[in-house]
């Protein structure tokens, strides 16, 4: 791990920062340390989408260098604080081809993210906003179980769930009403898990 | 304890056109000294409405998302 480490570089990203655009020139691969990572992708229209959210173990733009893309294939941006390890792509084949075990591990976050995008796709394209919605929910609320406080405006959870920030308040505003949830001056509270998940 | 989650302002991006101002049902902006600012706090009832109608995307409202704990009588 030392012999890899010395081949890259650490930086740090506040909040908001873009790492990488698409359509840039793809130089380099990043594996997160710290902070939490959003992978984007834009419609002509300007709408953002959130693909995905790495944590750290995970990586990103190793598709480019895999497959000898020139350009980064998405927007990556960070969510929080992030931490990252940086390889140049030519470094990074060099490791690959001297560790196996790092090949190991990049192929085990490529099946781990493959099985990720496949649900998500089904998720966007067979679920209505209710049950995306109440999806999202039921995730994010055992995910903060694991002591993890992340917050998120109606905005990000559109962007997540592939629609717009009135449609969630709309949504959201159902379920209130449902008696499934209650908001409270910045929290949501899931009150009634079976009814959240008949929903899904 | 109140639950004291207030929007929170990016000056950086806010061009104080007041619209927040005159969206929020319970007047809890201001703007003074060229900088808008949560006048009354204690009056937010936390509707996001500011977060809507902000064309800079200056003012951000967030949730925490949890489930339910219930406390003494507090048993839905």
């Amino acid at each position: 791990m030392d012999a890899i480490a010395e081949k890259g570089w650490r930086i740090s990203c506040p909040p908001g920062r873009d790492v990488i655009w698409r359509g840039d020139e793809s130089v380099s691969v990043y594996f997160i340390l710290k902070g939490e990572i959003e992978i984007l992708q834009h419609g002509a229209d300007g709408k953002e989408q959130i693909i995905q959210n790495l944590y750290p173990g995970g990586s990103f733009n190793l598709v480019a260098a895999v497959n000898k893309e020139i350009k980064n294939p998405e927007t990556v941006r960070c969510r929080t604080n992030c931490d990252l390890f940086v390889l140049r792509k030519e470094d990074f084949f060099v490791c690959i081809k001297q560790y196996p075990e790092l090949a190991i591990a990049v192929l085990h976050d490529f099946a781990k993210r493959l099985a990720e995008l496949t649900a998500f796709a089904g998720h966007i394209s067979l679920r209505s906003v209710s049950q995306r919605l109440a999806a999202f929910l039921i995730a994010e609320a055992d995910f903060q179980i694991q002591g993890k406080n992340v917050r998120w405006t109606q905005d990000d959870i559109g962007r997540k769930i592939g629609t717009v920030r009135d449609v969630v308040g709309r949504t959201l505003r159902d379920f209130e009403n449902r008696n499934l949830i209650r908001r409270n001056r910045g929290r949501i509270e899931l009150i009634d898990r079976k009814g959240l998940e008949k929903l899904v | 304890m109140t639950n004291w989650n207030l929007p929170i302002i990016d000056h950086q991006k806010c061009t104080l056109c007041g619209l927040c101002v005159e969206a929020c049902p319970e007047h809890v902006f201001t703007i003074e000294r060229e900088m808008l600012m949560i006048q009354y706090p204690q009056k937010c009832v936390y509707c996001t409405d500011c977060e809507s109608v902000c064309p800079e995307n200056a003012v951000s409202c967030f949730f925490e998302i949890k489930w339910f704990e219930p406390k003494g009588d507090n048993v839905v």
